[in-house]
């Protein structure tokens, strides 16, 4: 294990492909702390693709830790969203859980404007952004060079385009925070204290918003719009940033 | 006011006898204007009196409000006649009051009006005569005008007598006065105070709106509802409900705003205010309108919530009173092909805490994860909710399908009892289907037995193990924003090319300019190898200062330059500078003997520096200018 670490350290880009093998064999030996151990160090190393987080996410799972293995699956899917296996698997996921609790729904404005990229990745929706701003522009210059015909207007429709994709691009990177429950019970208090008033309980896999973080809690929000704080400790943030959820310190 | 309009008569035929006098018309109209403003201000002054009924037909036995309109401060002795036909009420409360200011002289002066209301109730039908009224008003004894008034019989339309805003009376019924208080207020309710975790409690706010004639009561602009706080508590509300109640012997209107609260907690739990505002408008028309705001704040309402007794092992965490039922959609099915089960499950209590309920294992069967659906249906008494959770069932084998009785826990808070609904098992007869065996829905770990369909996805699907290579993808903050900036820039680039090309192309002076000094140093470059250097020198350094002018290169001389130089206020040592070089190429030339290769080499270098110094020299100027 160390020895892998050390060689994504010293090698570098080639040795994550490696890492991923060895972590891959661990999974099929059964051997899922490490495997998770590895993965988790893949994604310290800023190695963002949805196959690491399924990965991860599937390794999780195996390993009985329903919250994480939900996050990672959320996380697969926010990179790619039709990455078909870890829709299927996070959906067997939620079904594993005690309130099969619905992930909760962007806001309005959001589902009404951005309906249409949602099965998008981020990825395509930024090159797209870029091609058609650089289009837009190269048109701009083409006037400039010599006044065509409809330039104007196909710059204009480009422009607007782009501007869609990139607003698109935008709200995708920058989601609202989802977190994931991680311990069997968690429970959520009227304030930032353990001593409070216990509103609610979240259960193993429920994903809920979080509007706020203080002081190691975090304000949480179900898809009921019942909201209360709970401890960062209990919850794995889906991000980015890709926070290590608590159990995988303990592993 | 008949004084008055005699007075202003009079002044008219005093304007009358001075016309055609210039100056004495104008000061008679000055003292005309003025006598004018001090009679009305004392027409204004003086106590009047007079009398009006909302609406000159009125209905038989219905009230309505006669008024006497008073000018003045001191009312006394206002004795309401008897009339044949009309019964005439105790005062209404709700005389008004104006002040209107006026000018008598050097003083502001104050004039009272009120506005006193009776109740009058026609006892008969057809025409009916209010005679004059006698009243006293600051001493002086005065009668209001005779109102006529028509009685019909049932409901008529109305026929203001005048327009005012000022006529607004309070709402009145014709058995007693009435409070605004008694028009509109809000109750608030729970039906339980003391409740187990989960339990329904029904809250309801109740706004009572007397319903009368010309009465209007609701949230008009900017008013509003505000549902309580009810934190530890999970919240359903209902569509607000209308109907028509008596209370005191009027009939009110009552909306009611209901919400169905869970307790998610145990504990002493509190739900907040209600808050409700809005307004009341009683009045004839447009102008004739009075209005009220209201506000509305109920007191809080403390709930006791207990914990449940603990719980058997089949309990569904459904609280409340609740029946179950299943149904098959169709009584026979093909093997392979799923059947619907529809197990529904109703009552009263939260939707959300029905779970789903628990299937038996069905021999030679697969039951897929059911679908959910719940329906909340109000009625008088709160809402009742269906849940239903359909389940698609997938024969694997032919011959008769038994569904198995299936149980529902739940706590009946009414006989503070964990109670169990089954629902009666069911038969379903499932044909062989000859694709059957070549039909695996997914794989089987073990095969099952000849015949039979396989299932497989209870398990999650396997890693990915083939991916495209792995790079470290790390924050780079300037890449993204420099993307999307290169277009930008470089179409900024273009655009000031093109503009300084087109302004070369339109301005000659200006790219004459421009290039040369370019130009100059280009030509001064071939003076080593030409034939006759000095003429070569002259040229380029005439081709310069052409350039730089904008001039004619062609025939220009040393004194050209000189004079062309003094006029553009270029230094005069430069200018001799320039002058010296030119002259002593001139001479070269004109001499016919060739210079020596050190002298050109000086002249050349002399050239060069003075057309550098012109060039700084004329740019300098240019950006202090």
């Amino acid at each position: 294990m160390i020895g892998v670490m050390c060689m994504v350290f010293v090698l570098g880009a080639g040795a994550f492909d490696q890492a991923f093998h060895e972590a891959n064999a661990a999974y099929g030996a059964g051997d899922y702390a490490t495997a998770i151990q590895t993965y988790e160090q893949l994604i310290h190393e800023s190695v963002i693709d949805p196959a690491v987080f399924y990965n991860l996410g599937n390794a999780y799972y195996r390993s009985g830790r329903l919250g994480p293995a939900i996050a990672n699956y959320e996380r697969a899917l926010q990179l790619d969203p039709g990455f078909e296996n870890a829709q299927l698997n996070l959906a067997k996921a939620v079904r594993d859980t005690q309130h099969r609790l619905a992930k909760p729904l962007p806001s309005e404005w959001e589902q009404s404007l951005l309906f249409w990229h949602y099965e998008v990745p981020l990825r395509l929706t930024l090159t797209l952004a870029a091609l058609l701003w650089l289009a837009f522009w190269i048109l701009l210059g083409i006037r400039q060079w010599r006044p065509l015909r409809y330039t104007g207007r196909l710059a204009l429709i480009l422009g607007l385009l782009a501007l869609a994709f990139g607003g698109s691009a935008w709200v995708k990177s920058h989601p609202a925070m989802l977190a994931v429950a991680n311990a069997e019970e968690v429970p959520v208090h009227y304030g930032t204290d353990a001593q409070e008033t216990v509103r609610f309980k979240l259960y193993a896999g429920d994903r809920v918003v979080v509007d706020q973080r203080r002081n190691g809690w975090a304000r949480v929000t179900t898809i009921d719009d019942e909201r209360g704080w709970a401890q960062d400790k209990d919850l794995t943030f889906v991000g980015p940033p890709y926070e290590r959820p608590v159990v995988a310190k303990d592993l | 006011m008949r004084a008055a309009g005699t007075q202003r008569r009079a002044d008219s035929r005093v304007l009358g006898l001075c016309q055609g006098s210039g100056s004495c018309g104008k000061l008679f109209a000055l003292w005309a204007l003025a006598m004018v403003c001090f009679l009305a201000c004392r027409a204004a002054g003086e106590p009047q009196v007079r009398a009006y009924v909302e609406r000159s037909t009125v209905t038989l036995r219905k009230p309505f409000l006669f008024t006497v309109e008073v000018t003045g401060d001191q009312v006394e002795d206002l004795k309401m006649p008897d009339v044949d036909g009309l019964n005439i009420n105790k005062r209404a409360n709700s005389t008004s009051t104006s002040i209107q200011t006026g000018f008598s002289g050097r003083r502001s002066s104050f004039v009272k009006k009120q506005e006193l209301g009776y109740y009058a109730q026609a006892t008969r039908l057809g025409k009916i005569t209010i005679p004059p009224i006698m009243v006293r008003v600051d001493g002086r004894q005065l009668k209001t005008n005779p109102v006529l008034v028509t009685v019909v019989e049932g409901a008529q339309p109305r026929t203001p007598q005048r327009s005012s805003a000022r006529q607004a009376p309070q709402p009145r019924r014709g058995d007693g006065e009435l409070r605004w208080e008694e028009v509109c207020f809000t109750e608030s309710s729970v039906d339980k105070r003391a409740v187990y975790q989960g339990e329904l409690i029904q809250l309801t706010l109740s706004l009572w709106k007397l319903r009368l004639r010309d009465m209007r009561v609701g949230m008009f602009a900017g008013a509003r509802l505000q549902y309580p706080k009810a934190q530890g508590f999970y919240v359903t509300t209902l569509e607000p409900a209308n109907v028509v109640k008596e209370r005191g012997g009027r009939s009110y209107e009552v909306t009611q705003y209901r919400q169905l609260l869970y307790p998610t907690t145990t504990g002493d739990l509190e739900i907040g205010s209600w808050h409700w505002e809005g307004g009341a408008e009683y009045g004839l028309g447009f102008f004739n309108t009075q209005r009220q705001n209201f506000s509305f704040d109920t007191p809080p309402i403390s709930v006791k919530v207990r914990a449940l007794p603990p719980p058997p092992s089949q309990f569904s965490g459904a609280v409340g009173r609740f029946s179950i039922e299943a149904e098959l959609v169709n009584n026979q099915a093909l093997q392979g092909v799923p059947a619907e089960l529809v197990v529904r499950v109703k009552g009263r209590g939260n939707p959300n805490a029905i779970g789903e309920p628990e299937i038996p294992k069905i021999e030679n069967a697969y039951v897929s994860d059911p679908k959910k659906d719940a329906r909340v249906v109000q009625d008088a008494a709160g809402a009742t909710i269906e849940k239903s959770f359909t389940y698609m069932i997938t024969p694997l084998e032919a011959g008769d399908l038994t569904i198995p009785s299936i149980a529902f826990c739940y706590f009946d808070p009414s006989d503070e009892a964990y109670k169990t609904e089954q629902t009666d098992p069911l038969t379903v007869g499932i044909f062989a289907s000859p694709e059957a065996p070549q039909r695996p829905i997914l794989t089987a770990e073990e095969p099952g037995p000849p015949g039979a369909i396989s299932v497989i996805g209870e398990d999650i699907l396997p890693i990915v193990t083939d991916t495209r290579p792995l790079h470290s993808r790390r924050a780079t903050p300037l890449a993204l924003p420099s993307v999307f900036a290169a277009p930008v820039l470089g179409y900024c680039g273009l655009a000031l090319f093109m503009r300084r090309k087109r302004r070369f192309a339109q301005d000659v002076g200006y790219a004459r300019d421009y290039f040369a000094k370019a130009k100059g140093h280009k030509r001064l470059k071939g003076v080593e190898g030409a034939e006759e250097p000095s003429d070569e020198i002259y040229r380029a350094l005439v081709g310069f200062i052409a350039d730089k002018f904008n001039a004619e290169e062609a025939g220009m001389t040393s004194t050209d330059v000189r004079q062309l130089f003094g006029s553009s206020g270029v230094p005069e040592d430069l200018t001799e500078r320039f002058t010296k070089i030119l002259q002593s190429c001139e001479r070269a030339r004109y001499a016919g003997a060739g210079l020596a290769r050190e002298e050109v080499s000086a002249l050349k270098e002399a050239a060069a520096k003075g057309m550098d110094e012109f060039d700084a020299a004329v740019n300098q100027k240019g950006r202090s200018r």
